[in-house]
């Protein structure tokens, strides 16, 4: 369990990039973080793993604090970064430091991962592409089966096919115990895994519900008669797509990329979004 | 779970050091017995005549004489040098990717291991460099006393010399302890200046350890002269006992708060 109080935090003074964020993250969820550039993500991320310190409020991390960042709390976690910063060592080298380290690390599972993707298990990792590289993170991530993932744009880098794969890995590796969060702007890669949705957005986290909730109050259409009844709409090249109020609780796609455009493209979405919550309490 | 310090972790961590400076590690013995080697092929001394000048050794004995009978090579300690060097070039990599990495920041090993880490490592080194120094010098001065030593005194007692005596700095007697301990003690000084440097300054931590450890000689220097001011400046007073333990309290208070202080730039740092 990640339980966030009152978070906030500032690189500078009296310039905060997160602002009393209070949330509460639970296993068996992958959380899809979503927010404009430079609107505080990979800080979010920082400040669970205890990379970061608020500067106000708390977070609490399976009932410890990770600013401590004691050891107990470290091997049951695993931070996939944008940026790969793995040592130039061979692979076996590399999974027989580190695997033991994290007392239910499959080392099983980190070969199978490692081939399903299509990665040399012999290589060295100095010889990979930042690519190739990428999933032996992600493999080393998966296996270590801790009961925190955090992933940093984790599809940044990954070819077309591997793409599909990681999202079916993670799928078959998302377990009832676990919390999987999610930075990215590639919605479209992972739109099928995400379950719960955290939009940050001026400061704040704009959204914290699950696609289940959100699809409950909204629909998504195509090229409809109603547009002048829509929540929001867009022109894209395949036609008008536009977000109404789900009158009929229509159980289709959720589309997270127009919803988070909505979000961040027009004011007043969020009021309008908030108040059929107010209704849909009613 | 120990969260401080554990054997397991502690063996896993020594085992990452050794990965990241495999290669270093790898040559500490060549680059000693290169060092010892280019000491002794230095201009006037012994390997350099016998491989450069052979003639030398010819042409009539005095030359030998001269250069075993007065030739001072006590600064062959300079190898010694490799023993920081080494250090500090393996404590890099290893500092850098704390200091950097969010991987380095988050993988389950306590500060105090990677304390233990450092400093274990920078012990084998220095005993590392130390016994292949003491290796080679045993082996070569006494290939010198068995091949020399004997016509070296005949030439000696021909020239009224019959008492003559080696003392360190000659081709026939090693390194003495006391300059072991010396070299130890001067390296392990410097590695928490080293340490606190490399996450207090990321840009020319050298230079800042250089000039933190001068700042360091200096002022302890200082003190203890302001200390013996009443009495004759003796720094290195052995007799003094008392004044021996202070020091060795005033140092090991220092140093433990020098790592105490990483301890703490390693808990608090911020990626």
């Amino acid at each position: 369990m990640v339980t966030l109080t009152n978070l906030t935090f500032s690189y500078k003074k009296n310039s905060n990039i997160l602002e009393k964020i209070t949330a509460n993250l639970k296993p068996g969820h992958v959380y899809g973080l979503l927010g404009l550039n430079g609107t505080g993500k990979t800080t979010f991320l920082k400040l669970i793993a205890g990379l970061q310190f608020p500067t106000q409020g708390t977070v609490l991390v399976n009932e410890e604090i990770p600013k401590e960042r004691k050891v107990s709390l470290l091997s049951n976690l695993y931070f996939i970064t944008d940026e790969v910063e793995l040592p130039k060592w061979k692979i076996d080298t590399f999974v027989s430091i580190y695997g033991s380290l994290y007392p239910k690390f499959d080392n099983k599972k980190f070969y199978e991962l490692l081939q399903e993707m299509h990665v040399d298990k012999t290589a060295n990792l100095g010889n990979l592409s930042y690519g190739q590289q990428k999933k032996v993170n992600i493999a080393f991530g998966l296996a270590t089966d801790v009961s925190l993932i955090l992933m940093d744009e984790p599809t940044n880098g990954l070819d077309i096919p591997s793409k599909s794969q990681f999202r079916k890995l993670l799928s078959k590796y998302t377990t009832d115990d676990k919390i999987i969060i999610i930075s990215t702007h590639q919605t479209r890669d992972l739109d099928q895994l995400i379950d719960h949705l955290l939009v940050i957005h001026d400061r704040n986290l704009i959204v914290n519900e699950s696609i289940f909730d959100l699809m409950k109050k909204i629909s998504f259409e195509s090229n409809t008669e109603h547009i002048d009844k829509a929540l929001y709409s867009e022109r894209t090249l395949n036609g008008t797509q536009s977000i109404h109020p789900n009158t009929f609780q229509i159980d289709d796609h959720f589309d997270i990329e127009l919803f988070f455009n909505a979000l961040t493209q027009d004011e007043t979405f969020l009021s309008k979004l908030n108040r059929l919550t107010a209704i849909h309490h009613e | 779970m120990n969260n401080t310090l554990n054997i397991q972790r502690l063996l896993i961590s020594l085992k990452e050091f050794w990965e990241f400076n495999r290669l270093k590690l790898s040559l500490i013995p060549i680059a000693v017995i290169i060092g010892y080697m280019a000491y002794f092929l230095w201009p006037d001394r012994y390997l350099n005549i016998v491989i450069f000048h052979p003639k030398l050794l010819d042409e009539g004995l005095y030359t030998f004489y001269n250069l075993l009978n007065n030739n001072k090579i006590d600064t062959r300690l300079l190898v010694f040098l490799l023993i920081p060097i080494f250090i500090l070039a393996c404590s890099n990599t290893y500092l850098k990717n704390q200091n950097k990495s969010i991987r380095a920041t988050l993988i389950p090993i306590s500060i105090t291991e990677k304390i233990f880490t450092l400093y274990l490592y920078s012990l084998v080194i220095a005993l590392v460099i130390i016994a292949v120094f003491f290796a080679l010098d045993w082996v070569f001065l006494n290939y010198m006393k068995t091949t020399y030593l004997d016509r070296i005194n005949e030439i000696n007692m021909e020239n009224g010399f019959p008492y003559k005596t080696y003392g360190f700095g000659s081709y026939f007697v090693t390194v003495e302890s006391k300059h072991v301990y010396a070299t130890l003690l001067l390296t392990f000084l410097l590695i928490p200046f080293y340490h606190l440097s490399m996450v207090f300054f990321k840009k020319n931590s050298f230079i800042y350890t250089a000039a933190l450890y001068l700042l360091l000689l200096v002022s302890s220097v200082a003190i203890l002269i302001k200390i013996h001011n009443s009495r004759s400046v003796n720094v290195y007073d052995i007799d003094n006992m008392y004044a021996i333990i202070n020091n060795v309290i005033l140092t090991l208070l220092v140093y433990g708060l020098l790592i105490l202080a990483f301890y703490n730039k390693l808990k608090e740092k911020q990626l």
